[in-house]
C-alpha cells in the first residue's frame, strides 16, 4: 500500500541531500511541495520540477509509481 | 469567438482574469486583456466579466483590422491594436488599481520606495488624457510610453501593463499596486514617502 | 565620441594595404555594431552567388559600443561572412579578451577582404594596421600561434587566429581567440584560411568614453543586481557550467544521440555536468571582466584545457554514442588547438557513423568508437583520406553517397543539442534561423520551452511558437550587435540594455529601439539569403524531425508541426506566405535599400 514516488536529484540537491535518487512513500497521493517538504528542500527556492520527463508546478497531484526529477534552475549553451 | 486552437491562450485569459479580479485590481465589469499570436489579435469581449470569463468573452481579431464580424471586442480593442503596432508586445493588460489610480491625481511619476517594487519598476510614468477611454489620444500616445516603461498609469483612470505573457502584464500590474499601497501607508502615518526613493529612479 | 571609437579599416590583402572607412555615424546608431554592422557591410558589398572561399569575401571583424565598458558581459567581438559551409550570411562571436583589446586598439570594425600572396598575420593598434609575414606559424596550432605572437607583439595584447583546419579550409573551422574561446559556426576559419590570413594580434590600451557617467554608474548597478539575483547567473552558470542541462535535456526527452536516431541517451549520467564537475573539473573562469564566470578549466588523466560546453560535450559525445567523458574533453581540447567548430565536427562524424553502420558507405567509423574520434578530427583537419570528404561537412557528405536524409543539419549547418520534437518552438527557431540550424540566432526558445525563463511555455505546443520565436531572434539580434553575452539575457532584459546604450553613448535607445535594432537586423539577413535564393522551402528541418516519430520517453511519438509555425512566424514578422519580409514591413524598419534588391 502507499503511494511511491521515485525522486531523482540533480546538480547541487545531490551533495545537499547525500544521494542521486530516493524512493518516498506516502500514505496517499502526495503533491510536488509535499515531496519538496519531505525531502526538505526550501519550497521558496526555483526549481524544475518534471513528473516522468513533464513539466509540473508545485501543486500537481503525483501518482503512484510517478517518478519525479528536481533540477535547481540552471542553463546551457 | 476565439478558435479552438487557442484553447491554452484561453485558459490563461481565464486564469489571469480570476486572479486579477480577486486581488481587486479589477472590479466586477472593468479592465480588459488581449494577447497576439501572429498576425491575430485575441481580446476580452466588451462588457465581460474578467474574473468569471467564458470562452465566448474571448475574442479573436485581426492584427492589422477588426474582421471579428461583430463589435463585440472591447471598446479599447483600437488601443491594443496600436500598442501591438507600436511595441513588441505580445501581451497587454488593462487594470484599475485603486491606489495607484488616487496617487495619480497627486504625483507626476510614480518611483516605488519598497524593495521588491524597486527590483522590478523603478519608475511608472503618468500621463493624461482628456477623454477617459478608447480616444484617438490614448491609440497615439500610450504605444510611446510602452517604447520606454513596462507599465504606464493614465491619470485618475487606471494602468496599461505589457509583456511577453499575461502573466508578466499582470505582475507589473499588482506589483504597481503594492508599490501604491505602501507609499500611502507610509503617508497616512505622517511620513514624507519621498525620503525613501533612489533619487536616480526618476532618471530611469 | 562615446560609445563608439569612431575608427573603421579595412584592410585589402591582395594588395597588402590598408585604409581608413568613413565612420558614418547614422549607420552605426541604426545598427549597433558587432553583427549589425556586419550584415549591413555584407549586404552592401557582396554580390549574389559570390564564392564564399574566393577573395572577395568579406570578414568582418566588429565590435560594439558597450565593448571595453564596465557594461556587464560585454568583453566580445563578432566576426561577419558569407559562409562557405551554408551559402547564407553569417556571423558569429566569441569572448576571452580579444574584443576588449580589439577596442583599446582603438577600432570599431576592420573590413578583410582580398588573399595575400603567401601567409599572413595582422598587428592591430592605435598606431593603425600592420601586415606582417606568417610562413613561420603556418601550420602550426592555435595555441603554439597564440604563445609565439603574444611573445613577438605584446604580451598584454590578445590573438584571433586559425589552426590547420582554418589554413585547410575545412568548412566548420573556426576562428579561435586566447586560446580556448571559439568564434566556432559555419566556417569563419575556412574564410581567414582562403585569404591566406593566419592571426590577428590586437594591441592598445585607448579607453572607451562614456557620454553620461552618472547614468552608467546606477544602470550598471542596477544591472549587476539582477545578474547576481537571478539563479541562472549567479548560481547555476558559475556553479555547475553549461553542460547542466544534460541531465535535465535528456529527462525531458529531448537529448538526442547517435545522430539524432534518439531522443535519449541511456549514459547521459556519465556525460552531464555532474560527472564533469566530480571528474575532470579543475576551475571556473570567464571572459574579460565577467561575473558570471561560466568556463570550466578541466583536465583528464592525458590532457588539460577547457570546457567541454553543453554543446561540445553532447557532439562529440551522445550524438556519436560516445559517453567516456574524458575522450569527449580531450576531443574538445583538440578541437580547440586545431580550430574547429565542435557541433558540426561531431554532427558531420555521427553522420559518417550512420552511413558506415547503415552500410550505405563505410566511412570506417561507427558508433561508440571513442578510439577513433580524436583520429578522425585530425583526418579531417588535415583533409586526410575520409577526412577530405567529412571536412565539406555533413550535407555534402551524406548527399555525395545517396542519403541526405542522414545529414541532421538546416541549410547545411549542424543542428545542436536539443530534439524538437520535444520542444517545438526551437524547431521553428533551426528552420529559420539566418544562418542554419542554429540554436541562437533563431531564438534560443529552450529558454522558455524548458527553463520556464522567463515563464514556461508549452513545449509540445506549435500555437504561439512564431510570436515567441521572432521577439528572441530579434533581441538575440540586437545582443549580439553590442556586443554582449547571450547568458546575460537570462537576468537582464531589454529595458537594461536601452538604458545601458543610452548612458554609453548619448543616444536615446528606449527598449522598443532595441528590439527595433534587432529586427531591422534580422530582416536585414533575411534579405541577403533571399538575394542568394532561400526561400521558405529552405525554412524546414531534417526529414528524421518532422516524418519520424520522436521514439523514447516523454517526448514520444511527437514530430515537428513545422508548417503551421511558420506561417504564425512569418504572418507575425510582416512577412509573405514565402517567408519574404513586405515592402512595408521593409520600409518600417528603416531598410528601404533591401526593396529592389
Amino acid at each position: 500500500m502507499g503511494y511511491p514516488v521515485r525522486c531523482k536529484l540533480f546538480a547541487g540537491l545531490r551533495s545537499a541531500l547525500g544521494t542521486k535518487e530516493i524512493e518516498l512513500i506516502f500514505p496517499e497521493k502526495p503533491t510536488v511541495e509535499t515531496v519538496l517538504n519531505e525531502l526538505k528542500l526550501d519550497t521558496k527556492k526555483s526549481y524544475i520540477l518534471l513528473r516522468n520527463g513533464l513539466h509540473v508546478g508545485k501543486d500537481t497531484l503525483l501518482e503512484a509509481n510517478d517518478t519525479l526529477s528536481i533540477f535547481p534552475l540552471v542553463a546551457g549553451g | 469567438m476565439a478558435s479552438e486552437k487557442y484553447r491554452e491562450l484561453m485558459d490563461e485569459f481565464k486564469k489571469i482574469g480570476r486572479a486579477v479580479f480577486e486581488i481587486g485590481l479589477n472590479n466586477s465589469h472593468s479592465g480588459n486583456m488581449s494577447v497576439r499570436v501572429g498576425d491575430r489579435i485575441l481580446i476580452t469581449r466588451r462588457g465581460s466579466m474578467l474574473g468569471f470569463l467564458k470562452d465566448s468573452d474571448i475574442i479573436e481579431t485581426g492584427y492589422e483590422h477588426n474582421d471579428a464580424g461583430i463589435s463585440l471586442a472591447s471598446t479599447e480593442v483600437n488601443v491594443h491594436r496600436a500598442i501591438y503596432h507600436g511595441t513588441s508586445a505580445l501581451a497587454v493588460l488593462h487594470t484599475h488599481p485603486v491606489t495607484a489610480t488616487a496617487l495619480s491625481f497627486v504625483e507626476d511619476e510614480i518611483v516605488p520606495i519598497d524593495v521588491e517594487g524597486s527590483y522590478y519598476l523603478r519608475k511608472i510614468p503618468i500621463v493624461e488624457f482628456e477623454f477617459g477611454t478608447g480616444s484617438k489620444e490614448m491609440e497615439k500616445v500610450l504605444p510611446q510610453v510602452l517604447k520606454n516603461y513596462k507599465i504606464v498609469m493614465i491619470k485618475g483612470h487606471g494602468a496599461f501593463a505589457i509583456g511577453d505573457f499575461l502573466e508578466e502584464a499582470f505582475h507589473y500590474s499588482h506589483m504597481l499596486e503594492s508599490i501604491a499601497q505602501i507609499i500611502w501607508r507610509v503617508r497616512a502615518m505622517g511620513v514624507d514617502s519621498k525620503q525613501f526613493e533612489r533619487p536616480y529612479f526618476h532618471q530611469w | 565620441m562615446a560609445g563608439w571609437m569612431g575608427r573603421i579599416l579595412r584592410v585589402d590583402l591582395t594588395s597588402g594595404t590598408v585604409k581608413e572607412e568613413p565612420f558614418v555615424r547614422e549607420i552605426w546608431e541604426k545598427f549597433l555594431g558587432g553583427r549589425g554592422y556586419g550584415a549591413k557591410v555584407l549586404w552592401d558589398e557582396l554580390p549574389a552567388g559570390l564564392d564564399p572561399l574566393s577573395p572577395d569575401n568579406r570578414l568582418v571583424f566588429a565590435v560594439g559600443p558597450l565593448t571595453g565598458t564596465t557594461s556587464a558581459t560585454s568583453g566580445r567581438y563578432s566576426v561577419s561572412f558569407k559562409s562557405p559551409l551554408t551559402g547564407t550570411i553569417s556571423d558569429a562571436n566569441s569572448g576571452g579578451k580579444f574584443g576588449v583589446i580589439f577596442k583599446k586598439a582603438g577600432l570599431d570594425a576592420l573590413i578583410v577582404q582580398g588573399r595575400a600572396p603567401k601567409p599572413v598575420y595582422l598587428v592591430i593598434s592605435p598606431q593603425g594596421v600592420e601586415i606582417k609575414d606568417a610562413s613561420d606559424l603556418w601550420g602550426k596550432n592555435v595555441h603554439e600561434t597564440t604563445d609565439i605572437l603574444l611573445e613577438r607583439e605584446d604580451k598584454r595584447g590578445s590573438v584571433a587566429c586559425i589552426g590547420p583546419a582554418g589554413e585547410n579550409l575545412v568548412l566548420f573551422s573556426a576562428i579561435m581567440n586566447d586560446k580556448d574561446r571559439a568564434l566556432a559556426r559555419a566556417g569563419g576559419g575556412a574564410v581567414m584560411g582562403s585569404k591566406n590570413l593566419k592571426a590577428i594580434v590586437a594591441s592598445g590600451t585607448l579607453r572607451v568614453e562614456i557620454a553620461d557617467r552618472d547614468r552608467m554608474k546606477f544602470v550598471t548597478y542596477e544591472a549587476n543586481k539582477w545578474i547576481n539575483a537571478h539563479p541562472i547567473t549567479s548560481k547555476g552558470l558559475p556553479e555547475f557550467g553549461t553542460a547542466m542541462l544534460v541531465n535535465l535535456m535528456n529527462e525531458a526527452g529531448i537529448f538526442p544521440s547517435y545522430n539524432y536516431q534518439y531522443n535519449q541517451f541511456e549514459h547521459a549520467e556519465d556525460v552531464s555536468g555532474e560527472t564533469i564537475a566530480e571528474k575532470i573539473l579543475v576551475k571556473k573562469t570567464g571572459c574579460w571582466g565577467c561575473i558570471i564566470q561560466c568556463t570550466r578549466k578541466t583536465k583528464t588523466s592525458r590532457d588539460e584545457g577547457e570546457g567541454p560546453e553543453y554543446e561540445s560535450n553532447w557532439s562529440l559525445g551522445p550524438d556519436c554514442g560516445i559517453h567516456d567523458i574524458e575522450v569527449i574533453a580531450e576531443a574538445n581540447y583538440e578541437c580547440n588547438r586545431l580550430g574547429i567548430d565542435t557541433i558540426s565536427a561531431g554532427g558531420t562524424i555521427a553522420c559518417a557513423m550512420e552511413m558506415t553502420e547503415r552500410g550505405y558507405y563505410d566511412a570506417g567509423i561507427r558508433f561508440g568508437e571513442k578510439e577513433k574520434l580524436i583520429d578522425y578530427l585530425h583526418k579531417i583537419a588535415y583533409r586526410d583520406g575520409i577526412g577530405d570528404e567529412l571536412a565539406e561537412g555533413s550535407k555534402r557528405f551524406a548527399e555525395k553517397h545517396g542519403h541526405p536524409e542522414l545529414s541532421m543539419t538546416v541549410k547545411g549547418l549542424e543542428l545542436p543539442a536539443y530534439d524538437p520534437r520535444g520542444a517545438q518552438g526551437q524547431g521553428l527557431a533551426y528552420a529559420t534561423t539566418n544562418r542554419g540550424g542554429c540554436h541562437l540566432r533563431g531564438g534560443f526558445v529552450i529558454g522558455r520551452e524548458l527553463l520556464g525563463v522567463p515563464r514556461m511555455i508549452d513545449r509540445f505546443s506549435p500555437v504561439g511558437k512564431g510570436s515567441h520565436t521572432a521577439i528572441l531572434a530579434d533581441f538575440g539580434a540586437a545582443i549580439d550587435s553590442m556586443v554582449v553575452c547571450r547568458f546575460s539575457t537570462f537576468a537582464l532584459s531589454e529595458i537594461v540594455w536601452g538604458r545601458l546604450l543610452t548612458a554609453v553613448t548619448g543616444v536615446q535607445y528606449e527598449p522598443e529601439d532595441v528590439m527595433e535594432v534587432g529586427e531591422r537586423i534580422f530582416n536585414l539577413e533575411r534579405m541577403f539569403n533571399i538575394r542568394e535564393g532561400f526561400s521558405r522551402k529552405d525554412d524546414t528541418l531534417p526529414k528524421r524531425l518532422l516524418e519520424e516519430p520522436a521514439p523514447l520517453g516523454p517526448a514520444k511519438g511527437h514530430v515537428v508541426k513545422l508548417d503551421q509555425m511558420l506561417d504564425e512566424y512569418y504572418a507575425f514578422r510582416g512577412w509573405d506566405k514565402n517567408g519574404v519580409p513586405k515592402p512595408e514591413t521593409l520600409k518600417r524598419l528603416g531598410l528601404e535599400e533591401c526593396l529592389d534588391g
